[in-house]
């Protein structure tokens, strides 16, 4: 079994978790799936009509599976180190030095993932509801919850977090209102655009998975280690199913060319639902899909904080939350509301999760296999 | 920090001398004392007797706290035929024929016995004081909460004697394990505070978290059961009540079943219950009296109200301010109409018929009864006919604020209900700012607090946010009764199993 270790391990660091941090393997996972589930998946199907046409849904399972191997992973290499977070396997590996580069390094990721979260949201909320306000003032607000769990700790975050029981549904229901207008023929052939083009739509489905690197910062955490590959399958599997689905919904319904030039799949959806007495369904499903987007704020929110507090140290909960809010905003306001600036960030912080979150933790991975670096079982 | 000051300050008067004088053998010198302290003080009574024995005694009451029946009866006739040889008997039988009788060395003590409706017998020559508790306080009968009426249950509700309430509670659980710790709070009030709570069930660590939260309370007089919640809750700046207050004998009962604890209060009828959920506060007892199908009807309808009497008014403002499009066609031309004769934007006009509304209710808590058809034709006619005619707000605003008056009295617990009442305004003004979105905000912000909210450590969310599904049968839906196996996690109870609930399943 393992322990969250309150001994001193080789690399001369502590992990001392107090209360309000720790939570259940269960926690992480829907923790994973909320950050996976909020911001990507609106611009996903467009993305991937625009890149593999109607075989779009492939490199969204092949992307799944590929998520799934990278967070098992993570698991061992952090296993490897007794459930120590990437920032003290920094530590340990490369020395004091170079882990403060590094740390740092994994710092700035953080804030370019909340960044684009939050840039995705507000911006989305601009162009659907307040052309005209300024997109730092609907961050500011929006982001208000967020700045409030973050302040509480992981435990607040986590059970926040519950109203996944709610933004499932809403996403699922979007297709399920719209059975009638699903049209199949649209997914064929099956694999008519290729390998090449499917191998290319690969890079632009990690926006979406964003969200399994967060086990990297979160592990320490986690009060029950030794089930958290079965929930993360499980969290995994689950996912992917949903975005696949979706994905392959949003083909069947709209064809492959309009589907490109849609760019929020979601809003077009529930705009096509007609129900007695409301009017205008999209406007009812966008609000709601406010708290998705919210959730993956929230959780990079809180990495940012509490990853900035551990590597610099900083004690004051209200400087470090204002200064990381503050930080968040400017860069937020810097972007537009066009859909480019937002592709283009989301691209980024893409590439920034494929360095970081996929090739790094693997890297880290071989590297102590082969060198037989780690902490050993106590 | 407060702890340490409190104690410190507690260390301090222990050692001050002039608490802990003993009684001295010597009447007069006690007298001096005690006449020093009474001095002005017209309602205490010092009545001087001799003993048989030919010694001076010296009675000591407050009028009107003590039955004067009694005393004459039971504790006058003995004392004045004490003989000499029975007084060194005295301290170790009782020859008083009186049910509650002690004896105090402390003269302190011996004032407060006083203060709290006994007679104190002081016998010169003896340095100890005989105190016997014979009150008789008026207090009124049982009777059904007015704020807390249920159809089918019980009406007997706490009235403001401690001891009465307990008595009460005991006629219920005729057990045991039913325990009472008695304490006093206020320095000058001197309130009986009463810790209730079932030995076998309840989770001694939380009892143990209550009692010492209410010793550490420093504060000269205790008024009502509210000072007990404010001083004691885990984040005192929340909205949100963190302690059920009920009135209700059968509530009491039910949460100590759950392994809650029950604080009575001397001098209210409200008796407090912690930990607490959120959940807790849309629950009644009729809830549980009727048929579970019923029950759950209820349960919805009262969290739709509450839903409805939050987001109504905002949502009317988002719509008319930001997204008519979302607004029907067929609605949206008689809504059109009947504010075009409207100067005001939605949010002055919603904000002039909510405030109205509760200067309406506020009113007609002080008014007295006779008086209560004026404000029935004030608000009625005035406010909502005329105000409408004058051209002031339009016939859909008055539909709303009426709809939304109704839904806020739907919750069944007053504190809950004023959360409503101000999350209504602060969700109309975020409305009138951000539209949808701005009432989004609001309560995904009432949700991130809810979630991080703790009553003694308990999440105050749950079984919601932490997720227990085992304990979901009684919120939303009240299912049938024999799938109450088990008790709420709410307040930990070391006995989960309430046993096998339906004979027939057996």
């Amino acid at each position: 079994m393992w322990h969250c270790p309150m001994t001193k391990p080789e690399g001369g660091v502590t992990v001392k978790e107090d209360n309000v941090n720790l939570i259940t393997s269960k926690q992480a996972v829907v923790f994973i799936m909320v950050t996976q589930n909020g911001v990507g998946i609106l611009y996903l199907p467009s993305d991937m009509a625009g890149h593999a046409g109607h075989d779009g849904w492939i490199p969204v399972i092949i992307s799944g599976v590929l998520s799934l191997m990278v967070s098992l992973a993570i698991i061992a290499l952090c296993r490897r180190f007794e459930g120590q977070s990437i920032l003290d396997i920094n530590r340990i590996i490369f020395g004091k030095f170079i882990s403060y580069i590094l740390n740092t390094i994994f710092i700035i990721y953080l804030f370019l993932a909340a960044i684009s979260n939050l840039g995705v949201l507000a911006s989305s909320i601009g162009v659907w509801f307040f052309r005209s306000t300024p997109l730092w003032v609907l961050a500011l607000y929006i982001m208000l919850p967020s700045v409030y769990l973050a302040s509480k700790g992981l435990k607040g975050v986590c059970r926040f977090n519950f109203l996944i029981v709610i933004t499932i549904p809403v996403l699922l229901s979007s297709i399920a209102l719209n059975i009638h207008n699903l049209r199949l023929t649209n997914l064929l052939p099956v694999g008519v655009h290729g390998i090449d083009e499917i191998a290319e739509a690969l890079p632009h489905t990690l926006f979406a998975y964003m969200g399994f690197e967060a086990l990297l910062f979160l592990f320490p955490f986690i009060k029950d280690k030794q089930r958290i590959v079965k929930h993360v399958m499980i969290g995994s599997i689950t996912v992917t199913l949903i975005f696949t689905g979706f994905v392959a919904a949003s083909i069947a319904v709209f064809g492959e060319d309009l589907l490109a030039k849609r760019i929020v799949a979601l809003v077009g959806l529930a705009r096509m639902i007609e129900v007695p007495v409301f009017e205008r369904v999209d406007l009812y499903y966008f609000a709601i899909w406010i708290a998705a987007m919210l959730l993956a704020v929230n959780a990079y929110l809180f990495l940012t904080f509490n990853t900035v507090k551990k590597v610099f140290k900083i004690k004051s909960k209200i400087i470090l939350l204002a200064g990381i809010a503050f930080i968040v905003l400017v860069f937020t306001s810097k972007l537009s509301e066009d859909a480019d600036t937002i592709f283009q960030i989301n691209h980024y912080s893409g590439d920034a999760l494929f360095l970081l979150g996929v090739l790094y933790p693997i890297l880290l991975l071989i590297i102590t296999l082969i060198t037989g670096k780690g902490v050993k079982k106590t | 920090m407060m702890i340490t000051r409190n104690r410190y300050r507690r260390a301090e008067n222990e050692k001050n001398p002039e608490n802990n004088i003993e009684i001295s053998h010597s009447l007069k010198d006690n007298l001096t004392i005690l006449q020093e302290q009474f001095k002005d003080c017209a309602d205490v009574v010092m009545r001087s007797l001799k003993t048989a024995g030919g010694r001076s005694a010296c009675m000591i009451y407050v009028n009107g706290l003590i039955d004067n029946n009694l005393v004459q009866r039971d504790v006058i006739p003995t004392l004045l035929s004490l003989k000499e040889s029975q007084l060194s008997e005295l301290k170790d039988t009782d020859i008083f024929p009186t049910i509650q009788y002690s004896k105090v060395f402390i003269l302190e003590t011996a004032v407060d016995y006083v203060l709290k409706a006994s007679t104190v017998i002081l016998i010169n020559g003896i340095n100890y004081a005989l105190c016997f508790n014979l009150q008789d306080i008026e207090t009124r009968a049982f009777d059904e909460p007015e704020v807390e009426r249920i159809i089918k249950g019980p009406h007997d509700g706490f009235v403001e004697s401690v001891a009465k309430n307990l008595s009460l509670i005991r006629r219920k659980v005729a057990s045991s394990k039913l325990k009472v710790k008695m304490m006093t709070l206020g320095k000058r009030s001197k309130s009986d505070i009463a810790i209730l709570y079932m030995e076998d069930i309840a989770n001694p660590e939380i009892v143990r978290k209550v009692e010492e939260r209410i010793k550490n309370i420093e504060i000269d007089n205790i008024n009502g059961a509210g000072y007990i919640d404010q001083l004691t809750s885990d984040s005192p700046f929340s909205l949100f009540p963190q302690f059920q207050g009920t009135e209700r004998a059968d509530k009491a009962v039910a949460n100590l079943m759950e392994g809650r604890i029950v604080i009575l209060v001397g001098n209210t009828p409200v008796a407090l219950i912690v930990p607490v959920d959120f959940f807790q506060f849309f629950q009644t007892p009729d809830d549980y009296n009727i048929n579970y199908f019923f029950g759950s009807f209820l349960r919805l309808l009262r969290f739709t109200g509450s839903a409805i009497a939050i987001l109504l008014p905002a949502l009317y403002i988002a719509l008319l301010t930001f997204h008519y499009q979302a607004v029907p066609l067929n609605l949206l031309v008689p809504l059109a109409e009947s504010r075009s004769k409207i100067p005001f934007s939605p949010i002055v006009e919603a904000m002039i018929m909510e405030i109205a509304f509760e200067l309406l209710r506020e009113a007609s808590i002080r008014l007295p009864t006779s008086l209560g058809p004026t404000i029935g034709i004030v608000g009625g006619l005035v406010i909502g006919q005329t105000a409408v005619q004058a051209g002031i707000v339009s016939n859909v605003m008055v539909v709303i604020v009426g709809i939304t008056a109704i839904a806020t009295f739907v919750v069944p617990q007053y504190d809950m209900g004023l959360v409503f009442r101000i999350g209504r305004f602060i969700t109309m003004i975020s409305a009138a700012i951000f539209g949808a979105v701005g009432i989004m905000v609001v309560i995904l912000f009432a949700i991130a607090h809810l979630v991080t909210l703790e009553s003694y450590g308990q999440p105050y969310f749950q079984p919601v946010a932490p997720f227990k599904l085992k304990d979901m049968k009684d919120i939303f839906f009240r299912l049938p009764l024999f799938m109450y196996s088990s008790r709420p996690d709410v307040a930990l109870p070391n006995d989960k199993t309430r046993g096998r609930g339906n004979s027939k399943r057996r």
